[in-house]
């Protein structure tokens, strides 16, 4: 097996095998400490441009399967395992881990110490990298690494306006009498329209929505108010995305112009956007949350959710302007972090976490039923 | 929500004596829910049976009571204490069953008591099975078909709906014991009939069989406001079918995509709710179908369990300490985790390592039953281990059971496995038994598919394909160690590989040929060395403060090593008979005692049920294999100034004694030179002649002819052993030549590479068992205590008594010189435990053993010292003069330790004692004197002496003389007699009046139907034969099914006489240890 190396932007490298698909890639190192749902993470859309280091180290073991993808391939940049599992076993599996990576022309490496990569970037944040499985010494990795001065940049997200098929719901597995009561599919869909700002959005909230009974209208991250607040929508829908809201300038300014005249919903980087609009700031942190197991209270409530995120940049507590009439909804339960933000005046509010749980636990559905109730 | 202030006192309720289904986990949740208590301020009073636990210990609770765990008892005790709230969720089913009798009897209300932690409602909607069905069908979950019966004409009906096989499940038992499975109408018939009647209630559940599903355990807590979370998913290598304890199984699960999970972890959410917990830890089972997915609920304990033991020790998440804080009214996000410090209690548990747990047998005790595994738990202890991967972890946790394998094969121990033909193969591994996975790795390495073992066994192909993957290196391995061309950049890969596959350096040393010390050189030549990683519960998202470790072949170490003063405790690995709690009881006082003396101090186990394992019982816990190559490894980590310590630990640490001095390793308290010294047979009948002490003629063999010229030079009766095994493993009496032959040839098997004992047997001596601590030049004696079975039956099995009761003064003060004198002698730093005889007068020393003893707790807990503590203390340099050591001898009560057995888990396994040992655990009774506390003992055994009724005595000629004394004292107290010809004829001689029933052998209606019948209540019965063919068999084996108080040996049924005359006059009461202590 072919050898792989990650060098990081500070001169860290870790050695391993290629598991992939072979060449070079570059992108921020993050982590993901999760168990399971290592295709969602990898399909997401917000992962574009993240290496991603797994640190639970058994990957792959079920396999992957088309209902759990978050998108139509890969989008994170490479993926760093410690073992990668050799043969798949699950009812639902459609093909390996193995190939699909390498179907996607994504590099990958295993038997890399994942833990020591988190422990590297806790202590020293997230930073950029490269993995690569070319011949060469890690210094002449270093010095092509060094030359991207800049975050790895976003994917485009779509261009074109788009209504998202009202029938694609959430596919159940029926492995018991009914999935869960955490999804009720609501008959009549498509009553509520939603402008949804495509930011690298996840198909899992699209298929969310339409559950919930909204007939979501796909729109580029470059929409004008115009087009948000045109006739028949009901609400707008900010989605989650790479990166920080530097790389979706110019959405705020126009969400801005929304608020108060449409019901509005953020997640992840949509709901970063949704405080640039509201007046707040925004901060990169050290090292992003990027986990299934964050625990999140709920403010208003006093009960704790545990959620899945994926984020590396948090909303500043106390920037937001005292007229915003702006108040924080949910915090990080450990480390104390803003996770939700409302305007309840305006029917604007966001989460930093993923309600609709692709991966991750089922504690949020009330975020759609909220909206929802917002739009009637 | 802060803590409630309207509750003062709280009783804890313990799991009493170690049984299968039941073992140490429960100390340890008891332990961390006395100390969660205490800190929060609250008055704690506890009752438990067992004196080999921490939590019995007198600080851990302002009022302990080691009595018989009955509701008469735990009546008394809340009528002396008069707490506000009983916890009855942290000592098993043991503890929640007696709490439901408390309440069913009106008790909670009587003295105004409440149950914390659970309510009678939930527990008895998760207890009883048509009710949790109902419960299940209600919130739209899925369950096996099944129907609760109560007769046959029900059971035919319920068959026909669940269809074969079919499994019955005795309604409220232990562990799930009594349950089976029927694959047809005559199976059903008699299995059916049995599960109705193991019920206390009558009642069994008949359930469609879900056999060869796959399995899975969540553990879940809850607190007041609703919040829920999964602090760990369990996966069971072995599939439904085979009790979740008798499975090798993994955490997290492996095999379940993310939406599987989630909705296994939405059902476990909506149970919770829906059975109404209150607060605190419960365990959730499910079943699924590996071909489509389908889930079904299989039950739920609503309480610390086995499993949450294991998942707190696989997560870093102490379950049972935060059961406890919540049960008192706190939040989940009010409770700090203890690891990270700075982040709450309410999370769930991110893993980046993958823990195996693996059951330990001992189906070689009990060779009248089948080693065959199924519904009903049948092991007795168990190991976690921890690596980065599932290969690393699995190979860890094989070599960890020390059944002297050294990891998964590759160790030229295959045995029979071997000899099996394919097909033999493939139908042997059809069964679940006690090394199923081994012939499982033999049929994978002969070239069966995965597919084909995976039809046949039902073991996720995941973990097969792993399994092939191990033999696949393995054979890579050999290939090299044959090829000529040996290139060293290609030997550092290899070994390196298969390091990180968990390979140990004794497999490498077997497949390479070479020394496992040989290979270690070359290993570490390469530069090929373990580092360790921490257990922190959130996958090193945030810095943690607990150094709780373990080993991996990978490449960043994380180990925080001091320049502190340290030392470092070798556990002793996993429960087995012989070697259980009490060993992990010394351990723990060690670790006090030396932290307390300023050292550093890690501890080394691979055992999860334990309060070693506990992350805050020691400075440093390393969850590692307790082989020469782990604990070397842990060696080179802490440094030559590291002082390690193998006398606490029972038989497992004083192994690695000599690989670990030889490697220059520290080794504290007496050297290994003495160790042995003592274990040498020569050696120590040498010292014994040289000090003119008495000593049964003793004799070792290397060889059967050896052997054989040494019996007919002592002459018969012999008693043959190993070396070196602990709890009488193959020990026996022999008589005559055949059955000698016989016990030695085994003997020689178990010895390993060590030899056979054979000494002159004593028979009908005392057997008298005594304790000490020794700093060199001083000895303090802990205990002198007699066996009430007289010798020749296991010092284990053996009920004692602290005071003796029957040994004379100028005996006892024999004992005492001669201790004195070999513990100078044999340079005892630390703890020596002797065993003597006496017989004629004549005062035999049986053997030394210079560790902890198996009767350490038992004293301590009898004495009220820690002797454990003083001696780690006394290892550390401390004098026993300086620290004010004082023997207590003669104290003002007596307390009788008696032993339990596991015998209702194993049918047909014969009930006799012998020198081999059988039982798993222990219980004390204590008392003003000897009738009242030996009954107590009984009581809390299980054993409820009648105080009126029949009494069958049935003893062998030698004892017919003995047997008067006592039969006329029963016939006084009213008893009415009943006896076998020859027994009842001796009895008529000496004027007692006795009728006659027919033997086993003879027709109805026998002895036999008198016991079915339950007019029997009492059943002396000394045994002339051993084995299934004899009629004492029979007997014995009725009065088990029964449940008939009955014993096998003279002074044992004096011992009865004398209990049942003092309870009966006197009563029963109540006292807490701490208040004996004052006394003495």
């Amino acid at each position: 097996m072919k050898r792989a190396i990650l060098v990081l932007e500070d001169g860290t490298t870790f050695e391993g095998r290629a598991c992939g698909a072979a060449g070079e890639a570059f992108g921020r190192c993050v982590y993901n400490t999760s168990a399971a749902g290592y295709q969602e993470a990898l399909s997401s859309p917000s992962s574009a441009g993240n290496v991603i280091a797994f640190t639970y180290p058994e990957i792959g073991a079920y396999g992957v399967n088309s209902g759990d993808a978050e998108s139509g391939r890969i989008h994170a940049a490479a993926a760093v395992f410690k073992r990668l599992s050799p043969a798949p076993s699950s009812w639902r599996a459609e093909g390996s881990l193995r190939d699909y990576l390498v179907k996607n022309r994504v590099v990958a490496a295993e038997n890399m110490d994942t833990r020591a990569v988190l422990r590297h970037i806790r202590k020293r944040g997230e930073m950029n990298c490269i993995l690569t499985t070319k011949q060469g010494t890690a210094g002449g990795v270093l010095k092509r690494l060094k030359s991207f001065k800049a975050r790895p940049a976003a994917d485009a997200p779509v261009k074109k306006e788009y209504t998202w098929p009202a029938a694609k719901t959430l596919q159940l597995i029926k492995i018991f009498n009914k999935e869960s009561s955490y999804i009720r599919i609501v008959k009549k869909p498509g009553k509520f329209r939603v402008a949804v700002i495509d930011c690298g959005v996840n198909e899992s909230f699209l298929r969310m929505l339409a559950s919930a009974g909204c007939g979501p209208v796909v729109m580029p991250a470059q929409a004008k108010a115009e087009q948000l607040l045109k006739r028949g929508i009901d609400g707008v829908f900010i989605s989650n995305g790479p990166g920080g809201p530097a790389l979706r300038e110019g959405v705020a300014a126009e969400v801005r112009k929304v608020a108060g005249k449409k019901p509005i919903l953020g997640i992840g980087l949509g709901c970063q956007i949704l405080a640039l609009a509201l007046g707040g700031k925004v901060y990169e942190m050290k090292s992003g949350h990027r986990g299934a197991n964050h625990s999140v209270k709920n403010l208003r409530t006093g009960s704790v959710e545990v959620v899945s995120q994926d984020h590396g940049y948090a909303i500043d507590k106390k920037s937001f302007p005292k007229n915003s009439g702006v108040s924080i909804t949910h915090i990080n339960l450990n480390d104390g972090t803003v996770e939700g933000i409302e305007a309840a005046k305006l029917k604007c509010f966001g989460v930093q976490y993923y309600p609709q749980a692709r991966p991750g636990a089922h504690d949020a559905p009330y975020v759609f039923g909220k909206f929802i109730d917002y739009m009637r | 929500m802060p803590k409630r202030r309207d509750i003062k006192k709280i009783l804890i309720i313990g799991s009493g004596p170690i049984v299968i289904g039941q073992a140490c986990e429960f100390d340890y949740s008891g332990t961390q829910a006395c100390k969660a208590l205490k800190e929060d301020g609250y008055k704690v009073a506890l009752v438990n049976s067992n004196p080999a636990t921490i939590m019995t210990d007198p600080e851990f609770a302002d009022a302990t009571y080691i009595e018989p765990l009955t509701v008469e008892i735990l009546e008394k005790i809340v009528e002396k204490e008069r707490p506000c709230a009983i916890l009855p969720t942290v000592g098993g089913q043991t503890a929640l069953n007696l709490a439901v009798q408390f309440v069913e009897r009106g008790l909670d209300m009587k003295y105004g008591v409440e149950l914390i932690g659970a309510d009678i409602k939930a527990i008895k909607k998760a207890e009883d099975r048509q009710l949790f069905k109902d419960a299940m069908i209600k919130i739209g979950l899925d369950v096996p078909k099944s129907a609760y019966v109560s007769n046959m004409k029900q059971a035919f009906a319920a068959a026909k709906k669940t269809g074969f096989p079919v499994i019955i499940r005795p309604v409220f038992t232990l562990g799930g014991s009594g349950s089976s499975i029927a694959y047809n109408m005559r199976e059903f018939k008699e299995k059916a009939m049995r599960g109705m009647k193991d019920s206390p209630v009558g009642k069994a559940l008949l359930e469609e069989s879900i056999i060869g599903w796959k399995e899975y355990e969540l553990e879940v807590m809850k607190d007041k406001k609703d919040n829920v979370v999964i602090i760990c998913s369990i996966e069971n290598i072995d599939p439904m079918g085979i009790h979740t304890g008798d499975s090798i199984t993994v955490a997290p699960a492996q095999t379940l995509t993310d939406r599987e999970y989630q909705i296994m972890r939405d059902a476990s959410l909506a149970i919770i709710r829906e059975i109404g917990v209150d607060t605190g830890g419960s365990n959730i089972q499910f079943g699924v179908n590996p071909k489509d997915g389908r889930l079904v609920v299989i039950e739920m304990n609503p309480r610390v369990s086995r499993s949450s033991a294991l998942a707190s020790k696989a997560t870093g998440f102490p379950i049972a300490k935060i059961a406890a804080k919540l049960a008192v009214g706190y939040t989940l996000d009010e409770i700090p985790n203890d690891i990270t410090k700075y982040t709450p209690a309410l999370f769930e548990p991110a893993l980046d390592y993958v823990v195996v747990k693996a059951p330990r047998f001992t189906f070689e005790k009990f060779r009248e039953t089948k080693d065959e595994l199924g519904t009903q738990m049948k092991s007795i202890g168990e190991v976690m281990a921890i690596g980065r991967t599932f290969k690393e972890s699995f190979q860890k946790a094989m070599r960890s059971l020390e059944t002297g394998r050294a990891g998964f094969g590759a160790d030229g121990k295959e045995g029979i496995a071997g000899g099996f033909t394919l097909r033999e193969l493939k139908e042997k591994i059809r069964t679940a038994s006690s090394g199923r996975i081994f012939l499982v790795r033999e049929a994978l390495r002969r070239g069966v598919s995965v597919e084909d073992v995976y039809k046949i066994t039902g073991i996720d192909p995941w973990f097969l394909k792993n399994f092939t993957d191990l033999i696949e290196c393995e054979a890579g391995i050999r290939r090299f160690a044959a090829s000529r061309a040996k290139k060293p950049g290609a030997f550092k890969a290899l070994l390196r590989k298969a390091k990180e596959y968990g390979f140990s350096d004794r497999q490498l040393g077997f497949l390479l040929k070479k020394d496992e010390m040989q290979v270690r050189r070359e290993r570490e030549k390469a530069g090929i060395k373990p580092v360790y990683k921490a257990v922190d519960t959130c996958a090193a998202e945030f810095k943690a403060y607990t150094p709780y470790l373990y080993s991996s072949y990978d490449s960043e170490n994380e180990n925080p090593v001091s320049k502190k003063k340290k030392a470092v405790i070798l556990g002793s690995g996993p429960n087995r008979i012989g070697q259980g709690i009490e060993f992990d009881y010394c351990c723990v006082h060690s670790v006090f005692a030396l932290r307390e003396e300023g050292y550093e101090v890690s501890m080394v186990n691979c055992n999860p049920e334990t309060v070693s394992t506990d992350y805050d019982t020691s400075d440093k816990l390393y969850f590692e294999p307790l082989t020469a190559e782990d604990t070397l490894n842990i060696a080179g980590q802490e440094g030559k100034d590291a002082g390690f310590i193998v006398q606490f630990g029972g038989q497992t640490p004083l192994k690695l004694a000599n690989p670990l001095y030889k490697a220059g390793v520290k080794i504290m308290g007496t050297s290994p030179a003495s160790i042995d010294l003592a274990e040498d047979r020569k050696k120590f009948a040498a010292i014994l002649d040289r000090l003119s002490i008495a000593h049964p003629e003793p004799g070792t063999a290397r060889t059967l002819k050896e052997a054989k010229k040494i019996a007919a030079n002592l002459g018969y009766p012999l008693l043959v052993r190993p070396s070196y095994v602990l709890g009488g493993r193959a020990m026996e009496i022999v008589y005559d030549d055949d059955s000698f032959e016989e016990f030695v040839k085994e003997a020689f098997i178990v010895s390993e590479k060590h030899s056979v004992l054979i000494d002159r047997f004593l028979e009908d001596a005392v057997e008298v068992d005594v304790d000490c601590v020794s700093d060199g030049k001083e000895a303090v004696i802990a205990g002198i205590m007699e066996h009430i079975e007289e010798a020749g039956i296991h010092s284990g099995d053996s009920a004692c008594v602290l005071p003796c009761i029957t040994v004379r003064g100028d005996m006892i003060e024999k004992i005492k010189s001669i201790t004195r004198q070999l513990a100078i002698e044999l340079k005892v730093k630390g703890l020596l435990n002797i065993q003597f005889a006496v017989k004629n007068d004549v005062v035999y020393v049986l053997e030394a053993n210079p560790r902890a003893s198996r009767t350490i707790p038992f004293v301590s807990k009898a004495t009220g010292v820690a002797w454990a503590k003083i001696a780690a203390t006394v290892m550390s340099g401390r004098t026993l003069k300086s620290l004010k050591v004082k023997e207590v001898l003669d104290l003002p009560h007596v307390a009788v330790k008696e032993s339990v057995f596991p015998f209702n888990k194993f049918p047909g396994a014969d009930t006799v004692l012998g020198p081999e040992m059988k039982s798993t655990g222990e219980v004390m009774g204590i008392d003003a004197d000897f009738g009242r506390a030996y009954f107590k003992s009984q009581l809390a055994a299980g054993q409820k002496l009648p105080f009126s009724g029949t009494v069958f005595v049935s003893v062998k000629n030698k004892d017919k003389r003995d047997i008067v004394f006592v039969v006329k004292k029963l016939e006084e107290l009213g008893f009415k007699i009943i006896a076998t010809e020859g027994t009842a004829s001796a009895l008529k001689r000496y004027g007692i009046s006795a009728d006659t029933v027919r033997k086993a052998a003879e027709k109805s209606p026998n002895i036999i139907d008198l016991i079915k019948s339950g007019v029997v209540s009492l059943i002396i019965n000394t045994p002339a034969g051993k084995g299934p063919r004899s009629d004492d068999y029979k007997i014995r084996l009725n009065a088990i099914i029964q449940g008939t108080p009955f014993t096998t040996t003279i002074s044992g049924a004096q011992a009865v006489v004398s209990a049942i005359e003092a309870v009966k006059k006197g009563g029963m009461s109540v006292k807490p240890v701490q208040e004996y202590y004052k006394n003495i």
